[in-house]
């Protein structure tokens, strides 16, 4: 069993292995989502991975306008607690864009939001947000906390 | 006041802190003493001993329990209280070690540095450093705001024989910055609750990210139409004042729009649903640059 936090930041990386179905990466981070929909760990995000995956989404471009509606409702689901850019976000991002190896904006914003919601781990498949700031660091999803049972 | 109120069978290095040089007007130590080792983190109460009451001490206690709470948060290195003695009076925290991989000296070393550089911020009026919680913040503004005024001078933190001292300055810089308003274009989304003329047509939207009531004032005319999404969720768009926290505090210049509730999809539902697409990390890491 994964030694976890209760409360975590995501990145956009996990929610597009798992829409995607990416080999090597599916599974876990499909497990990290379902722990965060049975409430088994708390999930937050910058705002701006909304739009990150409905862009993403866009070079799928899915035809069925009814996976569009499902994708939008999805973005919208009550496990994802997204945090809002505002000035102390910004400011704590600019610092960790000055103090760390962290390369851009965007991924400062999620180290930023773990240091607003006051989380350890930021998840992600992408091995350049394994920053090190105030506390916080990059993970990948490390598997289901609760057995998982594929039916 | 009488102790120890709370003692514990380690003590590794109290001889170690008892030994330390202590100003007269002392009158409560806290000692933060590391397991078999040298460096030590001491906090210190100042001022004059006899004129402290009971409730003040009790106060600061719980502000430095706080502070080294944040501190230490994230390092794997928790600080129990190991024993108080209110007549001396001396805290002993004892560090309890989350795990075999946590390096101890590399956890106290940024504990140290982080409580050094946030007294530093506090007394340079440079703000509130990120690692203190807006509770300890909230806490240490309430508990300085008699610093230098009364009985207490301030509070010191010493780490390693180095003294940063807490003053009526802290509490200056916390008045500051905990009543420091933001504006911006901005939105709210959350359940109308109430619409009226009084004290200027607004109405009170229950923000459902902070779970609290935000004005939000609009054009009279605007309303009655308003008034129509009485428990409804909307979101407002206008200019939106938060306090330091980010939190929504008003919003003016108003428009309301009915938001409803999105509709439920299931993770599993979601499950490879867009099977195909570019590989994600490649994808963002273009996206985003760098």
């Amino acid at each position: 069993m994964a030694d976890r936090s209760s409360r975590a930041v995501v990145d956009a990386s996990v929610l597009l292995a798992f829409l995607n179905q990416e080999e090597g990466r599916f599974t876990k981070s499909r497990e990290l989502l379902t722990d965060a929909e049975a409430g088994r760990l708390e999930l937050w995000a910058p705002m701006v991975i909304q739009v990150e995956v409905a862009r993403w989404s866009k070079d799928v471009d899915p035809t069925d306008p009814e996976t569009r509606a499902k994708l939008d409702a999805f973005l919208d689901s009550d496990w994802l607690h997204v945090v809002e850019v505002d000035r102390r976000m910004a400011r704590i991002a600019r610092d960790v864009v000055a103090k760390t190896a962290v390369k851009t904006g965007v991924d400062a914003l999620y180290v930023a939001t773990a240091v607003i919601v006051e989380a350890r781990t930021v998840y992600t498949w992408d091995d350049r947000q394994q920053a090190d700031y105030e506390g916080v660091t990059g993970a990948e999803p490390p598997g289901a906390v609760a057995p998982q049972l594929d039916i | 006041m009488s102790g120890p109120v709370e003692a514990s069978s380690r003590s590794s290095s109290l001889s170690q802190a008892e030994g330390m040089i202590t100003p007269e007007s002392q009158v409560g130590v806290l000692y933060a003493a590391r397991w078999e080792v040298t460096a030590l983190l001491t906090f210190v109460i100042n001022g004059e001993s006899h004129e402290v009451t009971a409730e003040q001490f009790r106060t600061l206690v719980d502000v430095a329990v706080r502070i080294m709470k944040d501190a230490s948060r994230s390092e794997g290195v928790e600080f129990t209280v190991e024993s108080l003695h209110a007549s001396a009076p001396t805290i002993v925290w004892q560090p309890q070690v989350a795990g075999a991989e946590v390096d101890v000296d590399d956890a106290f070393t940024k504990i140290s540095r982080r409580i050094d550089e946030g007294v530093t911020m506090l007394e340079a009026d440079q703000g509130v450093p990120d690692w203190m919680a807006a509770a300890t913040a909230n806490a240490l503004y309430q508990a300085s705001s008699d610093f230098g005024e009364g009985s207490v001078d301030g509070v010191s933190f010493n780490t390693n024989g180095h003294a940063r001292k807490l003053t009526r300055q802290t509490y200056r810089t916390l008045d500051r910055v905990l009543h420091e308003q933001t504006d911006a274009i901005g939105s709210v989304t959350g359940t109308l609750v109430t619409a009226t003329l009084r004290k200027g047509a607004h109405v009170t939207v229950q923000d459902e990210i902070h779970d609290r009531g935000v004005l939000c004032f609009v054009a009279k005319a605007e309303l009655r139409e308003a008034g129509q999404l009485l428990g409804e969720r909307v979101t407002v768009v206008g200019n939106l004042r938060r306090d330091y926290l980010g939190r929504p505090l008003q919003v003016r210049n108003s428009r309301i729009e009915a938001t409803p509730e999105p509709r439920r999809v299931t993770v599993a539902e979601m499950a490879g649903a867009l099977a195909g697409g570019p590989d994600s990390v490649t994808w963002l890491r273009e996206q985003r640059g760098g």
